[in-house]
């Protein structure tokens, strides 16, 4: 794996991050589109993702949900807005109820995978999209905030 | 002044300020003719952090793929 390099943009509310894998294109398009492998990676550690409904069509939903060391379950929901397999992928997200169905009340966000075959690999460029800075704190404190505190959690069992 | 200073057609300019003005991250004035732009110092802070903890999320997320992509080579 190459360095990461991240382009962030707080006045446009955009970050972009850039890898490179060295593996064949699809293996990386395989992360994407089989959900046992995503389950793999989404979550932050102790939040591992289950993700139920999968559908990977334009325009088909995913609903999933992270399991905390507590046994809460925050929801979420993705809608894939553009699928090139294997290059390009655009999708929107947001939180789900306690049934799965979105959230109408909370914010959405939006972001496109890029993949490029490079010498021997693949890049991939991640470009995410916020609304607003309201937004932004909600997305990303469902993706965020449970690990930071387990990680604070680990760090306090260590002193 | 904006659209004088940036190469950028006034109406360019104008639908920046629009979009930064809606995530309230510039403050409009009015001073005369002129519309006074300024950059809101607080709220660009508040995004720059809110980036930092994103972009901890997206490097932690990739090198768990890293570590998943190399754990099935060993599989093969």
């Amino acid at each position: 794996m190459s360095e990461v390099t991240v382009t962030r943009n707080p006045e446009a509310l955009t970050m972009a991050m850039e890898v490179t894998y060295e593996v064949p294109i699809e293996r990386v398009w395989d992360i994407w589109e089989n959900p046992r492998k995503l389950e793999r990676w989404w979550g932050p550690p102790g939040w591992p993702a289950t993700f139920e409904e999968f559908n990977f069509l334009e325009g088909g939903t995913v609903s999933y949900y992270m399991t905390g060391p507590d046994g809460d379950r925050p929801r979420g929901w993705w809608k894939f807005r553009k699928i090139d397999r294997p290059r390009y992928l655009e999708i929107t997200d947001g939180f789900a109820d306690e049934n799965g169905n979105p959230d109408d009340g909370m914010p959405v966000g939006t972001f496109t995978v890029d993949l490029d075959e490079t010498d021997g690999g693949t890049r991939m460029r991640v470009v995410s999209a916020f609304g607003s800075l309201e937004d932004m704190e909600k997305l990303i404190e469902m993706g965020m905030e449970e690990g930071m505190k387990l990680a604070m959690g680990q760090i306090d069992a260590l002193l | 002044m904006l659209a004088r200073e940036y190469s950028m057609s006034f109406a360019a300019v104008q639908k920046h300020v629009a979009m930064l003005e809606r995530a309230r991250l510039v403050v409009k004035r009015r001073h005369g003719r002129e519309r006074l732009v300024r950059s809101d110092p607080e709220r660009l802070r508040q995004a720059g952090e809110l980036l930092d903890r994103f972009e901890l999320i997206w490097r932690e997320r990739s090198e768990r793929i890293s570590a998943l992509i190399g754990e099935e080579e060993t599989d093969e």
